[in-house]
């Protein structure tokens, strides 16, 4: 018999037996993996894919500042050598109008909101400096702490029951 | 004396290719392995090895240099491969397509006879196919503990678990080798003596 076959078998054994000696054993067996090792030049193209994907981000990111400069330049160049016409600053002065409108509108549901929350929470904490309201928090807390020992028991017992191996009859 | 990883990331952030190389050439092997663990495929796993690589250097500038590089990367390379896996769901190959694809086989067999290492390689083998039917959350977990040789901690922080999940998975990820590998006529029959 060889020492890999030796050693499969102790962990195989322990299993079950001895939890941190199966573990010792498991982690002598695993020398038996062969590693993977990179191909010959897997840093140096790495490393190169690594600085032409920089370049490309650099390359995108001057182009995107390059466009915005062209545009917003092309613009204000349009409305210097033209103009600006007056459908123009009408329908800017709408975009703008609407915008606000929705922030405005977009704050006071959120102030709505925080301020049913603000009377929710002042509702519960009267509730609560009630001697019968603290009883009634103590009584669901108690019965929620038992209901998760009896589902903890109930787990425990199954997991013995499927540990207890194969059936003999 | 060598520059520390810290050293070597900091020369990269600073335009550096030889040290971002170096610092590679540190991590190339470790990251080839735990994806070749999770993939089954060398091609691949280098590829998704050079993916987190280059996503790495993007944000090296976000790398801590008081935490381990070598923790920092490996979430990188989680991430490369949950990614990875959620966008394609792989078919495995075996390890004799591995080495047929140049795979370098077994280490050096502890004995060198030939029994040693036709055993090892059935084993290796056999160990292989059987961490291919594990859940793969459970999979990465024992590559990361028992192939790179990381703590509880280091590995719940790559993979974004409780170490509490960590140790779970590793219990039931062995628990189901173990369970494999018996049905497989690895364990004996009777009790095995450890004086040979």
């Amino acid at each position: 018999m060889t020492d890999w076959r030796r050693d499969a078998e102790m962990w195989l054994e322990r299993e079950g037996q001895d939890d941190k000696a199966a573990e010792v054993a498991f982690g002598q067996m695993c020398a038996a993996l062969p590693p993977v090792e990179p191909s010959p030049g897997f840093a140096a193209r790495t490393a190169a894919a690594a600085w032409s994907a920089r370049a490309r981000r650099h390359r995108l990111a001057a182009a995107a500042y390059a466009a915005a400069v062209a545009s917003v330049a092309g613009a204000a160049a349009l409305v210097v050598a033209f103009g600006a016409p007056g459908w123009l600053l009408l329908t800017g002065a709408r975009i703008a109008a609407s915008a606000l409108m929705t922030l405005l509108l977009s704050a006071a549901t959120l102030a709505e909101v925080w301020t049913s929350m603000a009377g929710g929470g002042t509702a519960v904490a009267r509730v609560l400096v009630m001697p019968q309201g603290v009883a009634a928090l103590v009584t669901v807390e108690l019965v929620g702490a038992a209901a998760l020992y009896a589902l903890h028991r109930l787990l425990r017992d199954d997991v013995r029951f499927r540990n207890t191996g194969p059936l003999c009859i | 004396m060598e520059p520390t990883d810290a050293e070597l990331a900091r020369q990269a952030l600073a335009g550096s290719q030889a040290a971002y190389q170096a610092l590679v050439a540190r991590y190339a092997s470790a990251a080839v392995n735990l994806a070749a663990r999770l993939v089954h495929d060398r091609a691949l796993a280098e590829d998704l090895a050079q993916e987190a690589f280059v996503r790495a250097f993007a944000r090296l500038s976000t790398f801590d240099p008081e935490r381990r590089f070598s923790s920092w990367f490996f979430q990188v390379l989680h991430n490369v491969a949950v990614d990875f896996l959620r966008r394609k769901r792989i078919d495995t190959v075996s390890l004799d397509v591995l080495q047929a694809d140049g795979y370098p086989g077994p280490p050096a067999a502890r004995s060198s006879s030939p029994d040693a290492q036709a055993e090892q390689r059935s084993l290796a083998d056999a160990l292989a196919a059987a961490l291919r039917r594990i859940r793969p959350e459970y999979r990465e977990a024992i590559a990361l503990k028992y192939q790179q040789d990381l703590g509880i901690d280091e590995i719940a922080g790559i993979l974004g678990l409780p170490e509490g999940t960590v140790k779970t998975y590793l219990h039931r990820g062995r628990k189901e080798l173990a369970a494999i590998l018996s049905a497989e006529g690895w364990k004996p029959e009777t009790g095995v003596s450890e004086t040979p």
